[in-house]
């Protein structure tokens, strides 16, 4: 009898085993027809590069999909994701843009991205004030760059494009200070890892699960909205604080405003702040102005979002200072003289009207990178940063 | 409560633990109770309404098995309609009444001052007070007792799984089974189970998919091709079966595992040869609730030919008006009226068969009638949907524009071959739990399930964050 249902039982258990993989073949094709998805872009747009670490590859060019997003990426001749370049004209105003994925405008095409939007923005104010003057604003921002990053990325971009001005974009969480000592392992375009200078380099294995994940996330749509599913609603999240009880009480969106500070996101900040230093320094011996730009996360604009995060980690709303990143940067600006623009002020008030930010994705949307333009365009022309403050090119006092 | 709502999964895991725990008169109250938090977790002040209408027609009915003379027991179910009625009068249809014949009065010239009231319409109020009128007037023609025991009778109207969209119940199949004990066999529970995953299949991978389609095209149709005006007409023909199909299927499936069996409320209606046999098998409780409790008191087809067009017409008019307040409802009930009336003037008396498998030596002609009758009642469906007759004639004027047949969407096809492939299964299988109740071919039945699984699966997380409340939960 105990044979026959252990019989029964094997012969369900082998009748699902063959089964499965062709009911998982029907999901995807259920998905493709009747849900299709953007599955991932092979982003297969970047180079090594000795100074900054990596960069984006001369003319490639691909797609960035994501569930809220698909957009053409573009690469020049000299390795940004913009327009073609050439020698700086007489009447233009030069500006060189260095951030992260925000001042890339991730998931944003080019048109909308914060350097386009910032230079209609600086050009309408300039035209309105008869000031002579062409405005560019070159997109040197790259996603996943940090100080370091932009620190090397000035160096190398500035001798050939000859900036006026160059705006740093920080967020709250720029204070990384590992870049430094990274390793990158890029392979026919795509980062596949990185290692610390001095470490083993990991080479992965023919077949590992982040090989199959990848695969997964460029083939398969289904695979795409189960991902999306589990990463978008923070199920991910909540199980790796679950599995990991020293995680109680803390998430990593909330680390940059917890108070007190830990010892670590101090020094990372101390770190992040001198190859700012470094950056200030040579800015200053070129005769360029260096300007820096604090871009809030959706978080510290969307009080919903905030309560909603906060309400997740466990965390009570005395144990973060929302400002906390902001103050410093601004205290760091202050101490070495370095003008700060902060559009936090104009994006509350266009979040209330409309979003601001992709829903999961937590970037900017063009309503976004418009409202914030705007505002930093305007603080750039109160502080009479330059053109406004040089007597080149003006017709009118 | 949504049974596509996360609220609705804890709530039905909590009743499926504790119900088969209790004894058989424990239950009953403990499924009024359920049923109670469940209207109420919508509104909780219409559980007062609820309980108004069974307090009501519970007396009704005991004074009608009381009462011995014929005048006294026509009074008392006279009354007991018409309290339903005014109930389901006053909440569904004052405002539509008023402002007709505001409309009406103004085309004299004359202005009524009767003011709109803000009325919320109550959840399911069409089918609850139509299921209670089938007790009175089932005692009144002596083919039910009434019943003594006010908790039964309570149960009765307030049975959660089919409370908010039918089936509409008839007392003599319902209540017998709430007044005996039950038994709940692993049987019934597992086809409770596959009614329950088909039912979700049908709203959440098919219905809930097509809907942002058929909203986004019916919403301007004058903005788009007679291609995607097809889309639209074939997306909404196909979601309001599935949306409401698949609601009776859940709703029978957790009766089965609760130990009830409730009436079938379709029987692969876009099947049917002719309106006619539509009709016996689209939203059967109605179109039977109507013929037993309407068009046959009307004298049916006894009295002639006229009389029994005008009959017919008089029953599709008032079903129109009981999907909803609105002309483009009416309308919708009185085309079917004359469809079924113009179909029995073509059967000159000859009975309409609604058994399968169809007739294989005709069995082009049967396909064509099959095709045609799909599209007549595809076609109604844009009055349905449609929220006035301006959009619903820009809709059927775009859709001959054949110059401009661009834009059709073939995932609409895709998904109209995956119902007609359950229906045709049900239809040659004869059982709609076929999944469960068969034992040969094994794996094609763990296929087919694992197929519906993944299918809704995927729809449920693509559409996380968006319920999408049952199309009849309006009626």
């Amino acid at each position: 009898m105990r044979k026959l249902i252990i019989h029964t039982w094997l012969k369900r258990f082998l009748l699902i085993a063959v089964i499965l993989p062709i009911a998982l073949l029907w999901g995807e094709f259920f998905t493709r027809t009747l849900l299709p998805q953007n599955v991932d872009s092979q982003m297969n747009i970047f180079q090594s590069d000795n100074l900054i670490g990596f960069t984006y590859k001369p003319y490639a060019s691909t797609h960035e999909k994501g569930r809220e997003y698909n957009v053409l990426y573009q690469i020049n001749s000299i390795g940004l994701r913009d327009r073609e370049y050439g020698p700086k004209k007489k009447g233009v105003f030069r500006i060189l843009l260095l951030g992260d994925s925000f001042s890339a405008s991730h998931g944003m095409p080019i048109e909308d991205s914060l350097a386009r939007q910032l230079e209609r923005s600086l050009q309408s104010i300039a035209d309105q004030a008869g000031v002579t003057v062409k405005i560019e604003v070159i997109n040197a921002a790259c996603g996943g760059y940090s100080p370091y990053n932009y620190w090397k990325a000035y160096r190398r971009w500035a001798s050939i494009l000859n900036p006026d001005a160059v705006i740093v974009v920080l967020s709250p969480d720029d204070y990384d200070s590992s870049n430094a000592f990274m390793q990158y392992i890029i392979q026919d375009g795509m980062i596949l890892g990185t290692f610390r200078q001095g470490q083993k380099q990991h080479i992965e294995n023919k077949i590992s699960i982040t090989k199959l994940r990848k695969w997964l996330s460029w083939n398969s749509e289904f695979y795409i909205l189960l991902r999306n599913f589990l990463y978008y609603n923070d199920i991910v999240g909540h199980i790796s604080m679950w599995m990991n009880s020293k995680a109680k009480g803390q998430n990593p969106q909330l680390e940059p405003y917890m108070v007190p500070q830990t010892e670590n996101i101090t020094k990372a900040w101390a770190i992040t702040f001198s190859y700012l230093q470094n950056l200030n320094k040579e800015t200053n011996k070129d005769g360029i102005q260096l300007i820096i730009m604090s871009a809030p996360m959706k978080l510290e604009i969307d009080i919903e979002q905030l309560r909603q995060t906060l309400s997740a980690s466990g965390l009570k709303a005395q144990q973060i200072n929302i400002n906390q990143p902001l103050k410093q940067i601004t205290d760091f600006c202050v101490q070495h003289n370095i003008p700060l623009l902060d559009p936090r002020v104009a994006l509350r008030k266009r979040h209330k009207e409309t979003p601001c930010y992709f829903v999961y994705d937590g970037h900017w949307i063009a309503a976004g990178l418009h409202a914030a333009t705007d505002s930093i365009a305007l603080q750039w022309r109160n502080l009479q940063l330059p053109p406004w403050n040089s007597n080149v090119n003006k017709n009118q006092p | 409560m949504l049974f596509n709502s996360l609220i609705f999964v804890v709530f039905i895991v909590v009743v499926f633990l504790v119900y088969p725990r209790l004894p058989h008169r424990v239950q009953n109250i403990f499924l009024i109770l359920a049923s109670y938090i469940f209207y109420g977790y919508w509104d909780w002040r219409f559980i007062f309404l609820l309980f108004a209408l069974t307090i009501i027609n519970f007396i009704i009915g005991l004074k009608l098995g009381e009462s011995g003379k014929q005048n006294e027991k026509k009074f008392l179910v006279t009354l007991g309609i018409v309290s339903n009625l005014s109930i389901l009068c006053f909440f569904k249809y004052f405002n539509f009444f008023v402002d007709s014949a505001a409309s009406a009065l103004a085309v004299f010239g004359l202005h009524s001052n009767i003011p709109l009231l803000q009325i919320i319409l109550p959840v399911g109020i069409s089918f609850y007070t139509f299921q209670t009128m089938t007790y009175t007037i089932d005692i009144y023609r002596d083919k039910l007792g009434p019943t003594k025991n006010f908790i039964d009778f309570a149960l009765f109207v307030c049975f959660f799984p089919q409370l908010l969209a039918g089936p509409i119940e008839r007392a003599t199949n319902l209540l017998p089974q709430i007044a005996s004990p039950r038994q709940i066999t692993k049987a019934q529970v597992l086809s409770g189970l596959n009614l329950i995953l088909l039912g979700y299949f049908k709203k959440v991978a098919i219905a809930d998919t097509l809907a942002p389609i058929a909203d986004k095209i019916f919403a301007s149709p004058d903005l788009m091709t007679s291609g995607q005006l097809w889309t639209g007409v074939y997306a909404f023909t196909i979601q309001i079966y599935c949306d409401f199909s698949g609601y009776t299927d859940i709703a029978r499936g957790i009766a089965l595992i609760l130990g009830f069996r409730i009436m079938e409320n379709f029987n692969a209606p876009y099947l049917s040869r002719s309106i006619t046999e539509f009709w016996r098998r689209w939203h059967i409780s109605l179109s039977t609730w109507l013929r037993d409790y309407l068009y046959i008191p009307l004298g049916g087809n006894r009295a002639g030919n006229i009389r029994t067009y005008t009959n017919l017409i008089i029953t599709f008019l008032l079903c129109g008006l009981w999907h909803g307040a609105a002309w483009t409802f009416i309308i919708w009930g009185l085309t079917h009226g004359l469809y079924i009336s113009a179909h029995r003037i073509i059967l000159r008396g000859r009975k309409v068969d609604i058994s399968w498998p169809i007739n294989y030596s005709r069995r082009i002609v049967e396909f064509g009638k099959i095709i045609l009758t799909f599209h007549i009642v595809a076609l109604t469906w844009v009055l349905f949907k449609s929220p006035n007759f301006t959009i619903a004639l820009k809709y059927f004027e775009g859709l001959f524009r054949f110059q401009q047949f661009t834009g059709f969407a073939f995932s609409i096809i895709f998904a109209g071959l995956l119902v007609l492939a359950l229906d045709l299964a049900q239809t040659w299988l004869k059982s709609q739990t076929w999944l469960t109740d068969r034992h040969e071919h094994t794996a094609i039945r763990y296929l087919v399930a694992q197929f519906l699984f993944f299918s809704t699966l995927a729809a449920a997380i693509a559409h996380v964050g968006t319920i999408t409340p049952f199309i009849y939960f309006q009626f």
